[in-house]
């Protein structure tokens, strides 16, 4: 893998609904680096930190899928076009390959890392299926970006106001067949149900992990996380770990 | 470049820009970007005897114009650095300042000692919670802390700094330790603060306290720097919210012979590096030299 560096980005679109948003990049220096599940820590102007962000990348561009939470994010959400921003990465690791069919299930921002490792999957002739759970039809901006992964996309709303009704998990079980490889990222709930799914069946899963981070490279320890295995370091030795490690909390925690 | 060459304590630095303990791990994820020997000096993670698991999670949060953090002093424990890291950090040509501390003066004497021949100068963390006092920590205790500095004078004869808090009573602790045999100081370490969330209605972070570190802090560090350049002859690394060349002169003009760059490493990996760059095109247009600045506001 490529030894990260501070690279520059230059916002060249963006597509914003209420407190999310997509951000497109133009970061030619960046885009052949980066692998699925990677990410980036990238400058907000006026925050002292940065923000870890996973893009994905598409049409040699970087996308990067916004929910506004705090002044960080929100700060990203209400860039000008033409906003020139620093970013360290790639930083961590990469999604594993796939034993047989992939099967990815993302939620909210999670669509980010889970249609680039879709549009990489397809491209290399491994059959991929997409799994996108969104409360509503407001996310339905993303239906484009998830059919041009060549993927087979199936789009959940909770209300039932765009696609199949419900959460992706719910039908997720119905879908596995023996050699699938599960790959979710989003809320924890829903990377919880996509385990415990591939787990009934002893199929591999691996999910991706948020911490707060202040330097996203290795050096102030700030992201360590208990794993079934020991402490790790999100930034470093994540963020994506295979779900059978991961102790999830009972509490919902929205991404 | 010669302006910028510095003694300290006997050691030949040939900048005054030194990383601060905990912002820079032992440089290994940064040697990739630029040599570890275009800086000062580096000065490595908190160590102490055994390794530490550290603080619940959140560790850090933003403030305004700053961070807070609560890692709760992990790192892998002595003998894991002595093996991995100090002598790899030594090959690169680097100046180390190696940052140690313990639950008791024995403890931290121990570390001193094991790190010494990786060590151009040790920097003694009084800001860590004596187990004796409650946790109160030492820095917060004069009497305390000098038994601290005087079980690490013992046990290394490398060059021993105390690294004082801006919490408690600084400068009396800093006249202590100097009795006790301490040959230089750095300051300022971060203060605790608190951030709480509006919705969950609890601290932000998992130890609920954290220190403040970041341009927030800088005005602390130079008031403290300019008063115990007022106490003491010996010689000052200053830190606190340095990122700029003007931060860097401030200090400098305060008292600091050296000056360290923590959270701006954070925001900018380069930091360390651009503000050894940022001095030398600053003086390369002068007659004066850095050391020229020291202590300049005194005079
Ligand atoms: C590897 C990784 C990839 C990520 N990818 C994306 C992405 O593609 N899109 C996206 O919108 N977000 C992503 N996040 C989460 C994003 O980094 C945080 O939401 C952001 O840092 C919050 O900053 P803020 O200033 O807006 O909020 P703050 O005011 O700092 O916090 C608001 C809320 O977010 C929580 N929070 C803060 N920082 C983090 C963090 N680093 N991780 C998780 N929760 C946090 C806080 O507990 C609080 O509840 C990712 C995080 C990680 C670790
Ligand atoms: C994440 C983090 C970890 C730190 N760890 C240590 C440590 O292990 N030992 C220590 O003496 N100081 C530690 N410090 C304090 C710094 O070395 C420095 O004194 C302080 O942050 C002020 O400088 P700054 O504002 O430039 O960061 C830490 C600071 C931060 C932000
Ligand atoms: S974010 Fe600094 S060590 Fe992971």
């Amino acid at each position: 893998m490529r030894a990260w560096d501070d690279h520059r980005l230059r916002l060249v679109d963006k597509e914003v609904r209420g407190e999310r948003g997509l951000l497109v990049f133009d970061a030619p220096s960046l885009v052949e680096a980066l692998s699925p599940g990677q990410f980036l820590n990238l400058e907000v102007p006026g925050r002292l930190l940065r923000r870890p962000m996973a893009p994905a990348v598409m049409g040699g561009r970087l996308l990067v899928f916004v929910r506004g939470r705090g002044p960080g994010t929100r700060g990203l959400l209400a860039l000008p076009e033409g906003a020139v921003l620093r970013a360290l990465g790639p930083l961590g690791n990469a999604f594993p390959e796939p034993r047989g069919r992939a099967l990815l299930v993302s939620g909210g921002t999670g669509v980010g890392p889970l249609l680039f490792l879709a549009r990489r999957l397809v491209a290399a002739g491994r059959e991929t299926v997409l799994f996108h759970g969104a409360r509503d039809a407001s996310e339905g901006f993303l239906l484009p970006y998830l059919r041009a992964t060549g993927a087979e996309v199936r789009f959940f709303t909770e209300d039932g106001s765009l696609g199949e009704r419900g959460f992706p998990t719910e039908m997720l079980p119905f879908s596995l067949r023996p050699g699938d490889t599960v790959y979710a990222v989003g809320p924890e709930p829903l990377m919880r149900a996509a385990a415990r799914a591939a787990a009934t069946m002893a199929l591999p899963a691996y999910v991706s992990l948020e911490a707060h981070m202040a330097c996203g490279v290795g050096s102030c320890l700030s992201c360590r996380v208990e794993l079934k295995s020991g402490p790790v370091h999100v930034c470093q030795d994540g963020p994506v770990f295979p779900a059978e490690e991961v102790f999830f909390a009972e509490t919902p925690h929205v991404r | 470049m010669k302006k910028l060459e510095v003694d300290f304590l006997g050691v030949r630095f040939p900048n005054p820009v030194v990383t601060a303990s905990g912002t820079f791990n032992f440089g290994k994820e940064y040697a990739h970007l630029y040599p570890l020997s275009r800086l000062g000096a580096i000065t490595t993670k908190g160590t102490s005897p055994r390794p530490i698991p550290g603080a619940p999670p959140p560790r850090i949060t933003e403030t305004e114009r700053g961070m807070l953090n609560a890692i709760g002093l992990e790192n892998k424990g002595v003998e894991a650095y002595l093996e991995d890291e100090l002598p790899w950090l030594k090959a690169q040509g680097a100046r180390v300042i190696v940052n140690v501390f313990g639950e008791n003066p024995a403890e931290f004497a121990l570390v001193a000692a094991k790190v010494s021949p990786y060590a151009d100068l040790v920097e003694v963390n009084l800001s860590c919670p004596n187990v004796h006092a409650g946790g109160l920590p030492y820095a917060h205790d004069p009497a305390a802390a000098a038994e601290v500095i005087r079980a690490v004078k013992e046990a290394t004869d490398r060059p021993v700094l105390a690294k004082l808090s801006p919490e408690g009573p600084t400068l009396r602790v800093a006249e202590a330790v100097e009795a006790a045999g301490a040959d230089g100081f750095s300051l300022i370490n971060t203060i605790r603060g608190m951030r709480i969330d509006l919705e969950t209605k609890k601290p932000v972070l998992g130890h609920r306290t954290g220190g403040l570190s970041g341009p927030a802090i800088r005005p602390i560090a130079v008031r403290l720097v300019y008063e115990l350049f007022q106490n003491t002859d010996r010689p000052i690394l200053g830190m606190g919210g340095v990122r700029t060349v003007e931060d860097a002169l401030e200090l400098a003009l305060a008292g600091a012979r050296m000056v360290a760059v923590g959270t701006a490493t954070f925001a900018d990996p380069y930091a360390p590096l651009k503000l050894v760059q940022g001095l030398e095109a600053f003086f390369a247009g002068r007659g004066d030299t850095w050391l020229d600045w020291v202590g300049g506001a005194h005079r």
